[in-house]
């Protein structure tokens, strides 16, 4: 058999899937397209988070947690966002940490642009730790399923820690909705926030946007 | 010349009502599943593509799911 098209090879994929959906014998599909395994279609965010997992597994880095907004979005109303940020263990310390990174991607046909890597349509930053609080905070974070996808997240509590550590406007701006709209471990919360020295400014904060302490 | 003895305020008890259930929408969005949340965010950087700051037009990227 000549090679086959695109737009052919998905269409039979789509075929093979449905009928093994429907339990159908294998028998009714033509031979030659046998080759052809059950198509997963995963949707692109999927696709993005499944090769952020691979960087894990190919040892190029040795851990990672989504941040930022979209880790905030997790635990709050959707809130608009641009970037996908992953905080990451590099599997050494070095200068370039982003550079065992970038070359795999690059292999894989994502090359970065300024500061992001488009990944599958989505602008994925990556962020080596950069002190031990946010270390910490990919050490506990926690496992979540996006579609049929496992990715890790950062626990609530250490995202408010490090969002009262940073502390930009848009940080304060979503610790509000944080503790208006999250069921949040605030022994926990509070543990994280003295062992880091943040629990004055968390108190700080309540007070000027909640009136409480 | 406006009479403000002729305009009606909007009594506290309607106000009170209406942040009361905004306060509820946001926590029914806050339960909504992870890829619920993508989706809505999805829209909102669509909604968000026409709007321009100081009169340019920032450069974003509307992730494709």
């Amino acid at each position: 058999m000549g090679k086959i098209s695109r737009e052919m090879y998905i269409f039979h994929a789509i075929l093979i899937y449905s009928a093994n959906l429907k339990g159908d014998s294998r028998r009714n599909v033509p031979s030659n397209l046998n080759r052809f395994k059950r198509c997963d279609i995963k949707s692109t965010v999927e696709k993005t988070l499944k090769l952020v997992k691979e960087l894990k597994e190919a040892e190029v880095l040795k851990d990672f947690s989504i941040g930022g907004g979209i880790a905030a979005l997790y635990y709050i109303e959707p809130i608009l966002t641009y970037d996908l940020d992953i905080f990451f263990v590099p599997m050494e310390d070095r200068i370039d940490v982003l550079a065992p990174i970038y070359r795999y991607l690059k292999e894989k046909g994502f090359k970065p642009k300024k500061e992001h890597v488009l990944i599958e349509g989505v602008p994925v930053q990556f962020i080596p730790v950069y002190n031990d609080l946010v270390k910490e905070a990919v050490q506990y974070s926690v496992e979540v399923k996006y579609g049929r996808i496992k990715t890790r997240i950062l626990a609530l509590e250490y995202l408010i820690a490090v969002m009262l550590q940073t502390y930009r406007s848009k940080d304060r701006e979503r610790l509000v909705k944080v503790f208006e709209e999250a069921k949040i471990d605030l022994k926990l919360l509070k543990k994280i926030l003295k062992k880091f020295g943040l629990y004055n400014k968390y108190v700080g904060f309540k007070e000027m946007y909640f009136g409480t302490k | 010349m406006l009479d403000l003895r002729k305009c009606t305020l909007v009594p506290n008890k309607v106000m009170e009502n209406i942040i009361r259930e905004k306060e509820q929408r946001r926590k029914d969005l806050s339960e909504l599943s992870f890829k619920e949340k993508i989706q809505i965010l999805v829209q909102l950087q669509k909604m968000a593509r026409g709007v321009t700051k100081q009169g340019k037009r920032v450069e974003r990227i509307v992730w494709l799911i």
